[in-house]
């Protein structure tokens, strides 16, 4: 049957597009100087944070301003050790030390907040405190955290002794993101994501029919928590240099824009927004000097009143009307003079 | 299970809100596979009843056994794993879902583990039964509709078959006909007789509405004030000197 074969071959605009955007992200090291792509690294690093971050808020709906608090603190315990403690393997560090402690704190956190069902913007506002109360402590320990100073001179990861160029770090960091993005795909895409969307839509409906919401709630929120102090350790080794406003509530607000702006619960969009945000943000920054902030501004305003579900949903309901509209033009074609039930 | 064990039996099942109370020692059977209404005017307790025996609310005091278990201070979610599932009077479900998704959630409910779940990406198993249970609720044919866009009769049968592919041992259905229209009601009549002639599942119906009960159920169960006033089949409730009082005392209010 056509039909069959239609949704398959209509469906790959969507596929092209993230393809192409991956290919350009893979080239982007051929055509930049040195300098930036360190600086798309972190761009890199800061897209993983928003990943982790739609998981929770974009498919549990959760919103979490306090993710930050899990990014700085990979970030810190990675400059830490890294600086400090040579004997542990940087990857060891970067890649287990950083989310095992990440996931923590989420797994602590999560488990006094979804035993007391702290939902809403309840959930919203204490998050958010968990982020200022990170930030001031890391400003408080002088000595030890390096206070509002921050802990600078971070070395890039080392492997079996031999230290990453800005390239490779690029090259790594871009891998763990689409790593964690195919990782979540599977996830949301499952019978499980499933239920984070039914958590979302009616958290009580979907208890009594028998989920054990808060168990979803706190492996969604611990898995989170890991992959943000993950984005945060990569980001401290690539950028040498942390600092209290990295767990702090600004940069929290700013990822859940970034997301709201490239389409929550889609995860590319939280890639998207991500890139695209941090991009403009450094070229425009510069040539708009103050305007820049009045500008995300707007475009955010513009956003959540024109398009609540982002660019990419937008347009993908813009592909996906096209498509109903020609698989409506195919089936009266193939029915031409045939009786027009449905 | 033999049939001499009763299915659910809440016991003295008592519910107070500081001096106010709600629902006052209550004793409640349901056999496997009965069908059974539970009646009372507005303010009766009906509502918190339910809430008891699903745990949504905790008891003041009494017990609740269910299959010869103590499920008085149960999660609700377990509740729901050993089989007591509830339809809400104001319908609840996934309003931003497509039909064909909102039972598919239900239908993963019993096989709940989360890891299990993690690896079903094929849905295919249970699409037949999908369709069987969505074709006496008539949507077959709107699977891929958004619920949000359902007209309110629709969302009310979608809840019910919803409940029953959560595979229920006690399907609770409070007020399956509120807020829709007299045609509407006959097909949800249809819908519970087809349930009933086809699932192995108790059902409780918490009804105002006599005509409709007259239709589903056999045997009534009268609550007011918070107690049950009288139990037995329809002609004995109908031909019940308190009943009338209270039910006639209601039509003249309404």
């Amino acid at each position: 049957m056509a039909t069959t074969d239609a949704p398959v071959e209509l469906k790959s605009p969507a596929s092209i597009a993230k393809f192409a955007g991956l290919l350009a992200l893979v080239a982007l090291p051929l055509f930049v100087s040195e300098y930036q792509v360190s600086t798309w690294s972190t761009y890199l690093a800061f897209a993983l944070l928003a990943l982790s971050i739609d998981l929770v808020w974009g498919y549990t709906g959760l919103l979490t301003l306090g993710h930050a608090a899990f990014f700085g603190a990979g970030a810190y315990v990675a400059a830490k050790l890294l600086k400090e403690v040579p004997a542990v393997p940087d990857v060891a560090v970067v890649f287990l030390v950083a989310p095992a402690l990440a996931a923590l704190l989420t797994l602590g956190l999560g488990w006094f907040l979804f035993s007391a069902d702290v939902k809403g913007s309840y959930f919203a506002i204490t998050t958010l405190i968990v982020s200022i109360i990170f930030e001031s402590v890391a400003g408080e320990f002088v000595g030890f955290l390096g206070g509002f100073n921050g802990i600078y001179g971070i070395p890039s990861i080392q492997v079996v002794g031999f230290e990453l160029t800005a390239t490779m770090s690029y090259y790594l960091a871009l891998g763990v993101l689409v790593g964690s993005y195919l990782l979540l795909r599977l996830l949301v895409d499952s019978a499980f994501g499933r239920v984070l969307r039914g958590i979302r839509g009616n958290q009580e409906r979907t208890e009594f029919f028998g989920y054990d919401t808060q168990q979803y709630r706190l492996i969604v929120f611990t898995l989170s928590g890991a992959m943000a102090g993950v984005a945060g350790s990569m980001y401290a080794t690539m950028d040498g240099f942390v600092s209290p406003p990295l767990l702090g509530f600004v940069l929290s607000t700013q990822v859940v824009i970034w997301i709201a702006v490239g389409g929550r619960g889609t995860l590319i969009g939280a890639v998207f927004g991500a890139l695209l945000i941090q991009y403009l943000n450094s070229t425009l920054s510069d040539v708009l000097i103050n305007y820049w902030e009045m500008g995300l501004a707007l475009l955010f305003i513009a956003v959540v009143i024109g398009a609540p579900q982002g660019i990419v949903g937008l347009l993908s309901d813009t592909v996906e009307g096209i498509r109903t509209n020609l698989e409506s033009t195919n089936r009266s074609d193939l029915r031409a003079g045939g009786e027009a039930d449905d | 299970m033999t049939s001499a064990e009763p299915l659910l039996k809440a016991d003295g099942l008592t519910k107070r809100f500081g001096e106010f109370t709600a629902v006052n020692d209550v004793d409640f059977t349901v056999q496997p596979n009965e069908t059974k209404a539970l009646i009372g005017p507005n303010g009766a307790g009906k509502t918190t009843f339910q809430n008891l025996l699903t745990g949504k609310l905790s008891a003041t005091a009494g017990t609740i056994t269910f299959d010869s278990d103590d499920v008085t201070e149960m999660p609700p979610h377990e509740r729901a794993q050993r089989g007591i599932i509830r339809k809400y009077q104001i319908t609840s479900v996934y309003e931003d879902e497509t039909v064909i998704e909102n039972m598919r959630l239900a239908f993963r409910s019993r096989a709940s583990s989360p890891w299990k779940l993690l690896k079903t990406h094929d849905d295919s198993d249970i699409r037949d039964r999908i369709e069987e249970l969505l074709e006496i609720a008539n949507l077959n044919q709107k699977q891929d509709t958004t619920v949000g866009t359902l007209s309110h009769g629709e969302k009310q049968w979608l809840e019910i078959v919803m409940a029953v592919g959560a595979e229920p041992e006690l399907l609770l259905l409070d007020e399956p006909t509120s807020g829709i229209s007299v045609g509407e009601t006959n097909d949800t009549v249809d819908l519970i007789k087809e349930i009933r002639s086809t699932e192995d599942v108790a059902i409780v119906v918490i009804e105002h509405d006599m005509d409709f009960i007259r239709k589903v159920s056999e045997s009534i169960t009268v609550l007011d004030r918070g107690e049950i006033i009288a139990s037995g089949t329809i002609d004995e409730i109908e031909n019940d000197e308190t009943v009338q009082q209270i039910y006639l005392g209601e039509a003249a209010d309404a």
